[in-house]
């Protein structure tokens, strides 16, 4: 089965992000590095997780010299001092670590069947959010329920995308609650409400008008602010939507593979 | 006595609410650690229940089998076998400190158990945690308020065992039976501290 012809979804399944891996600077001369070690630059698929990279970005390294004969479970990043943890949004650069990996801090991946069983869980959240039971997914077939993985971690669209599109578009029933995520700076906790995605008199509502209802200092009105510059914007794949966009839209085209859509909030430009 | 308005169910005010009045009736029962609620230190509507607990081991700490003798436990049955082979919990402490977080799931509507597990050298891995004794559907996810990794029983069969319970009842009524908010949270950790903790008999 073919997955349905979708420009937008193709577009953000496509999308990459530049982003410069270097090595911890400490940890260089422990694991053997003679000379300098050039970052590893990749263009990184947005809707994929870290650890499905982790293998290439070991092997680049270690093709460098570099004498590390762990699991791949070792290998973290970060980002200006903080791990960085799975889950969307994405930056650059990144520092890559392979000793003293902060297990307090970080979930370690147990090879790749932790990352697929986080995937899982989103997925089955997401059902759950849209229509108050996890029901949908799983009376996915076996078959079905792998193949949603493997379309990711293959990066097959198609693959993907054929089983997906049942979930996303949901028999297209309106969902109770969209499945969304907002991420606020300064280790904010993440926001997570049920959101309705029309209004008490049937009407849908938009991405302005939920950021609105969730964040109200943040965005007093739900249309879009005179002082643009200096206003808080939602991001999403590193691309600023416009507020009038449905949400419900929104939740079928923007979302990351695990069925979320996943915004940051940026406070000014 | 305030019932849920949608039992199973809680909003995240009913959750806050159960929360004080069980943390209250934790604090006056004197056979108990006393639970506590701590707040985000920021920012409001990310408080949890949490405390910490000293857990005897639930495996023993060498667990042999007499030859030619089989021990049935919960439909498997051991038999004997090398001592090398056997999982055991890498030191041979007899107490586990396991800081149990009772939090809100603003998806599934309901308390969720998260927990961490330390033996007195370091915290327990995801091998370790199912050798140690801990059971049912456990994963890790960061703590929704605290941002750091923590083991969580899933919380998608909560709702279905929260009716279980009250449609056991043998009160007569028309109307679905609610366990009110006072007794919401002692009831549902009883259920899910069950579920972790099942002991071999």
């Amino acid at each position: 089965m073919t997955a349905p012809q979708n420009p937008i979804t193709r577009a953000i399944w496509d999308g990459t992000l530049p982003i410069k891996f270097s090595l911890d600077s400490t940890e260089a001369a422990a694991l053997g590095a003679k000379a300098i070690v050039e970052p590893y630059f990749i263009e990184a698929p947005r809707c994929s997780y870290f650890p499905l990279w982790t293998s290439q970005i070991r092997k680049y390294f270690v093709d460098m010299a570099l004498n590390f004969i762990g699991d791949d479970a070792e290998i973290w990043y970060d980002v200006d001092g903080t791990p960085l943890k799975c889950p969307p949004p994405l930056p650059w650069p990144v520092t890559v670590h392979f000793k003293n990996f902060p297990a307090d801090k970080l979930i370690k991946a147990q090879a790749i069947d932790a990352t697929q069983d986080f995937f899982m869980s989103m997925i089955k959240e997401a059902d759950f959010l849209r229509n108050g039971s996890t029901k949908k997914v799983m009376n996915l077939s076996k078959n079905d329920q792998t193949q949603l993985w493997d379309g990711l971690w293959s990066k097959n669209y198609d693959r993907f995308w054929s089983v997906n599109y049942r979930l996303v578009i949901n028999d297209g029933q309106m969902p109770k609650n969209v499945p969304m995520r907002i991420y606020l700076p300064d280790n904010c906790p993440v926001i997570q409400e049920p959101i309705s995605p029309v209004d008490e008199n049937g009407n849908q509502l938009t991405l302005g008008d939920v950021l609105h209802q969730v964040l109200p200092e943040l965005f007093p009105s739900p249309l879009p602010s005179e002082n643009a510059s200096a206003s808080p914007v939602p991001v999403i794949h590193g691309i600023i939507p416009q507020l009038e966009i449905p949400i419900v839209w929104a939740s079928q085209n923007l979302c990351y593979p695990d069925n979320f859509l996943h915004i940051v909030v940026l406070l000014g430009i | 006595m305030a019932l849920p308005d949608h039992y199973p169910f809680l909003t995240r005010n009913e959750f806050d609410i159960a929360a004080k009045l069980f943390i209250e009736q934790s604090k006056r029962s004197s056979d108990e650690e006393p639970w506590t609620w701590v707040e985000h230190e920021k920012v409001k509507g990310f408080g949890y229940i949490c405390r910490k607990s000293l857990v005897k081991r639930i495996t023993p700490v060498n667990f042999v089998i007499p030859e030619n003798d089989f021990t049935q436990i919960d439909d498997e049955i051991f038999e004997e076998e090398d001592l090398n082979s056997l999982p055991t919990v890498p030191v041979s402490d007899e107490y586990f400190t396991v800081d149990y977080h009772i939090i809100y799931s603003t998806s599934y509507k309901v308390p969720v158990l998260y927990f961490n597990a330390y033996n007195s050298v370091h915290p327990l891995k995801h091998n370790d945690i199912k050798t140690a004794g801990f059971n049912g559907a456990i994963s890790q996810q960061d703590h929704p308020t605290l941002l750091i990794p923590f083991y969580y029983l899933h919380p998608c069969e909560t709702a279905t065992l929260m009716t279980s319970i009250v449609s056991n009842s043998k009160i007569d009524n028309d109307k679905p039976q609610a366990i009110p908010l006072e007794g919401y949270i002692r009831s549902w950790l009883s259920l899910f501290m069950a579920v972790l903790l099942r002991a071999y008999h």
